[in-house]
C-alpha cells in the first residue's frame, strides 16, 4: 500500500525536478568545498599575522617559543602565530595543507624533506636581505639549496653523538671520562659493562626505528657509499653494508649488549631510566639528559667497525615559505630573523646554530651546552665529518626498507647478510619505480 | 460531453497539485541527507575513480597525466600491495569468526537466567565506547616488552617472553586480540537483542518434543537469529577489511611490512609517497572486494530478505 503510494508520487516530471534540485544542491556543496582561502589572509588593521608551523616538542618547543616570543615583542607590523604539530604526523599534515591550498605562511622542514615539497615552496632567494648567504655557515647553506633554487633558510644542524651514562661506567669500573673512540674501545667497554653490571651496554638507536640515520654515516665512514652518485641505486649491499649489518646483529644476538627487541623507543626509555649505558642520538638529547639525575657525557660516535674516514649523521632544520602564502615577504623576513637570532636554539635546545655570528658568539661558547656537547659537534662539523641523508623525491623509498631490515636484524628475526642485501634491492626498485 | 470533460479535468487538478506538494516535501526531507551524501560520499567516490586513472599531481592537479588503467596494472604487479592484501586477509581471518562467534556466545550466555546479567552486559559492551587511539595505546602498553604488564607477569614464569608487537609471528594476532576486546561488545549487543526477539514458545515446543539443547540451538536459535548474524558478519567483514587505526598506532605496519594492511598501505602511498592516483586505485580494489564479499554473504548466508 505505502509502496504503491510512493510509486504514484514519482511522476516523470517530478523526478526531473528532483534531479534538478539535487544537482543544484550538489553543485553548491562542491563549490563550498573548493573554498576561498584568499579571504583568510593575515592582514587585519595593519598587522600581518604569520601562521608558522613547527614540529618541536620538549626542549626544542620551549626554545622555539622563546625565539617567537622575542620576535613578536620586537615587531609591531608582523606577528607570528606558532602552531605546533605532532612530530610523527607533521609532514603528513603539512602535505595535506599544501595540497588543500591552506598551508601556513612559514614552516619548518628537515633538509631531506625539502625536495618532496619543491613544487609547493616559494623560491625565496630574491626576497632575502643582501648578503644573506654570508651570514650562515657555508656547508649548511649549501645543503639547503635545490636545483639552483633557494627554498629555505637553515636554522641549525643537528648531528648524532655517542651519549653515555657516567654512573654505569663507574659501576663497571670504567673511566667515566674516557668514552670509547673506536670499535675496539666500544667492544671492550660494552663487554665490561655487560659482565660487571645488570645494565644494557649499548644501543645504536634509542628509538629503534631510525636505524638508517647512523647506518648511512657508518657506511660512508667505512669508505663505502649508501646510494650511488646520482641517487638512482642502492650501494650499501656491498661488503661494508654486510659488515655493518653483522655489527647490528652481534650487538644483541652475539654479545648481549642489548635485548634482541626493536620495540619503538625502548632504548630511550632505558637510557632515561638509567638502564642503558651508551646510545647514539642527536643534539636534542642534551635538553632531555640535563633533566636526569645521573652523570652523562657525549663523544664522537665513530664506534662501528672499520671507520677509516669517520662520519656521523646530521640533519638540518630549515624554514621554508609555501607558495600559497599571501604574506611571503613578511614570512621570509621572519625566517631570516628567527634563524639569525637563534642563540637559545643553541643554549636551550642544544642544536648547532646555522647563523655564523650566533655560532661564534661568546654567549654560546661560554654556555654549559657548549662544554657538554656543542664543542664536540662543532668540531665534527669543522672536520667535514657530517653525513647528510641523500635528498630524493621521496626519502621513504630508502628509509623504510633500511629501517625495517636493520630492525629485524637487530631483533634476531632476519639474517644480516640476506636482510641488508634484500633491503638494497628494495631500495633500488623503489628509486627506479 | 464538454461538461464531463471539464469535470474530469477539474477533478484531476487537485490531484496533480497533491502529487507536486508531496514530491516537494519528499525532496525537502531528503535534501539534507542528499547534500551530505553528495559532498562526502558520492563526490569523493567519483573523484577517486577519476583520480585512479591519472598520475595525479597533488600540488598541481591540472598537471596530472592521464594514464588510463596503468595504476591498476601496476597494482597487480606490486609485491607490497600483495603483502598488504595478505596481511589484511590474515587480520580478517583472525578477527571476523572470533568476533561473531564470541559475540554470539556472550549473547547466549547473558541471555540465561544468571546473576549479574546487567553488570556483565555493561562490562562486555563498555570497551566499544573507546576510540581507536585509546584502545591502541592501552594495548601497546600492555604488550610493551620490558615495562608492560603482560610480559612482567610472563617473566615470572618464563625467561624471554616475546616482544609481541615486534614479532613476525605474534604482531598481527596481538593486534587482532586487542581489536576483539574492543569491538566484540557491538556484536554482542546486536545478537543479544536478536536472541531476545526469538519467541520462547518455540523452545517450549521443542522441549515438549524432547529436543536436546544442541538441537534447539541448531534448529531454532540459529535460523531465527540468521538475519542478525548475517548483519553482524557483514558489518564485521567491512570493518576488518578496512582496519587502519590499530595497526597504524600499535605497529606502524611492522615488523617489516607484516602488519601493513591495505588501508595502511593506501595511506602511505597517498600521504607519504604522494601518489594519489595509485592510492585511489588501491581504494577501488578494496571497494570492489567489499561489495563482492557483502553480496556473497547476503546471497549465500543471508537467505530470504
Amino acid at each position: 500500500m505505502s509502496m504503491a503510494r510512493k510509486r504514484q508520487g514519482v511522476t516523470p516530471s517530478s523526478r526531473r525536478k528532483f534531479v534538478k534540485i539535487a544537482g543544484a544542491a550538489g553543485v553548491a556543496g562542491l563549490a563550498g568545498c573548493s573554498g576561498d582561502s584568499g579571504s583568510a589572509n593575515g592582514d587585519s588593521g595593519g598587522t600581518t599575522t604569520l601562521q608558522y608551523w613547527t614540529l618541536f616538542a620538549g626542549g626544542d618547543g620551549e626554545a622555539m617559543k622563546t625565539l617567537v616570543d622575542r620576535f613578536n615583542e620586537e615587531h609591531d607590523s608582523v606577528q607570528i602565530e606558532r602552531q605546533r604539530q605532532p612530530f610523527d604526523e607533521y609532514y603528513d599534515k603539512l602535505f595535506t595543507s599544501m595540497t588543500g591550498g591552506d598551508a601556513p605562511d612559514l614552516a619548518v622542514f628537515h633538509t631531506p624533506q625539502i625536495q618532496r615539497f619543491t613544487d609547493a615552496l616559494t623560491p625565496i632567494g630574491g626576497m632575502l636581505s643582501d648578503g644573506a648567504a654570508d651570514e650562515y655557515v657555508n656547508s649548511i647553506w649549501q645543503e639547503t639549496e635545490f636545483g639552483g633554487d633557494r627554498l629555505a633558510v637553515p636554522l641549525d644542524t643537528h648531528p648524532n653523538g655517542l651519549y653515555y651514562n657516567k654512573d654505569i661506567f663507574e659501576e663497571a669500573g670504567l673511566d667515566p671520562e674516557s668514552p670509547p673512540t673506536n670499535f675496539e674501545e666500544l667492544k671492550s667497554a660494552a663487554d665490561t659493562i655487560t659482565a660487571e653490571t645488570d645494565k644494557q651496554a649499548f644501543s645504536p638507536d634509542p628509538y629503534l626505528r631510525f636505524f638508517v640515520r647512523q647506518f648511512i654515516a657508518w657506511q660512508n665512514g667505512r669508505g663505502g657509499e649508501f646510494l650511488n652518485e646520482d641517487n638512482t641505486e642502492a650501494a650499501f649491499g656491498d661488503d661494508n653494508g654486510v659488515a655493518l649489518a653483522q655489527f647490528y646483529h652481534d650487538i644483541t644476538n652475539e654479545w648481549g649488549w642489548d635485548r634482541a627487541d626493536s620495540t619503538d623507543d625502548r632504548g630511550t626509555k632505558a637510557f632515561r631510566s638509567g638502564d642503558l649505558a651508551m646510545t647514539i642520538n642527536g643534539t636534542w638529547y642534551y635538553g632531555v639528559l640535563e633533566e636526569q639525575d645521573f652523570g652523562w657525557g657525549m663523544a664522537k660516535p665513530f664506534v662501528a667497525p672499520g671507520q677509516s674516514a669517520p662520519q656521523t649523521w646530521a640533519n638540518s632544520h630549515t624554514l621554508g615559505v609555501p607558495n600559497s602564502s599571501s604574506n611571503q615577504e613578511a614570512a621570509v623576513e621572519a625566517a631570516e630573523w628567527i634563524t639569525q637570532n637563534s642563540l637559545e636554539w643553541g643554549t636551550e635546545a642544544g642544536h648547532l646554530p646555522a647563523a655564523q655570528t650566533v655560532l661564534d658568539s661568546d654567549d654560546l661558547r661560554g654556555s654549559n651546552v657548549w662544554e657538554k656537547t656543542l664543542s664536540t659537534f662543532s668540531d665534527m662539523a669543522q672536520n667535514d665529518e657530517l653525513s647528510y641523508m641523500p635528498s630524493t623525491e621521496n626519502n621513504e623509498n630508502y628509509t623504510r626498507p633500511v629501517n625495517n631490515a636493520i630492525s629485524q636484524i637487530y631483533s634476531g628475526q632476519l639474517d644480516p647478510e640476506e636482510g641488508i642485501k634484500q633491503a638494497a634491492t628494495d631500495v633500488t626498485n623503489n628509486l627506479q619505480g | 460531453m464538454a461538461t464531463k470533460d471539464t469535470g474530469s479535468i477539474l477533478s484531476r487538478l487537485p490531484r496533480v497539485e497533491a502529487v507536486d506538494s508531496e514530491t516537494r516535501d519528499g525532496v525537502l526531507f531528503a535534501l539534507p541527507y542528499l547534500l551530505v551524501f553528495s559532498v562526502f560520499l558520492l563526490y569523493p567516490l567519483l573523484k577517486g575513480l577519476y583520480m585512479s586513472l591519472f598520475d595525479w599531481n597533488a600540488f598541481n592537479p591540472a598537471q596530472s597525466e592521464f594514464i588510463l588503467a596503468e595504476n591498476y596494472v601496476r597494482m597487480l604487479g606490486d609485491p607490497a600491495f600483495w603483502a598488504a592484501v595478505r596481511a589484511t586477509a590474515l587480520f580478517v581471518v583472525l578477527t571476523v569468526p572470533t568476533l561473531v562467534g564470541l559475540g554470539l556466545a556472550l549473547a547466549l550466555g547473558v541471555n540465561q537466567d544468571i546473576k549479574g546479567k546487567r553488570f556483565l552486559r555493561t562490562v562486555f559492551f563498555s570497551p566499544y565506547v573507546l576510540t581507536v587511539s585509546v584502545v591502541s595505546l592501552i594495548w601497546a602498553e600492555m604488550y610493551a616488552p620490558q615495562y608492560g604488564p603482560i610480559n612482567y607477569y610472563l617473566e615470572l614464569i618464563m625467561s624471554n617472553p616475546p616482544a609481541w608487537l615486534n614479532s613476525f609471528t605474534f604482531a598481527m594476532p596481538a593486534v587482532a586480540l586487542a581489536t576483539i576486546w574492543w569491538t566484540v561488545g557491538f556484536n554482542f549487543v546486536i545478537l543479544l537483542a536478536a536472541r531476545q526477539g526469538v519467541s520462547e514458545r518455540l523452545y517450549e515446543a521443542a522441549r515438549i518434543d524432547g529436543a536436546s539443547t544442541w538441537r534447539a540451538f541448531k534448529d531454532i536459535t540459529l535460523p531465527q537469529m540468521r538475519p542478525a548474524i548475517v548483519f553482524v558478519t557483514t558489518v564485521q567483514l567491512i570493518a576488518s577489511f578496512q582496519v587502519f587505526g590499530q595497526v597504524f598506532i600499535m605497529t606502524n605496519g611492522g615488523p617489516g611490512n607484516s602488519t601493513q594492511t591495505l588501508v595502511m598501505y593506501l595511506f602511505r602511498v597517498a600521504f607519504r609517497q604522494q601518489e594519489f592516483g595509485y592510492a585511489a586505485a588501491i581504494g577501488y580494489f578494496l571497494f570492489v572486494v567489499l561489495v563482492g564479499v557483502s553480496l556473497i554473504n547476503y546471497k549465500f548466508v543471508g537467505g530470504s530478505d
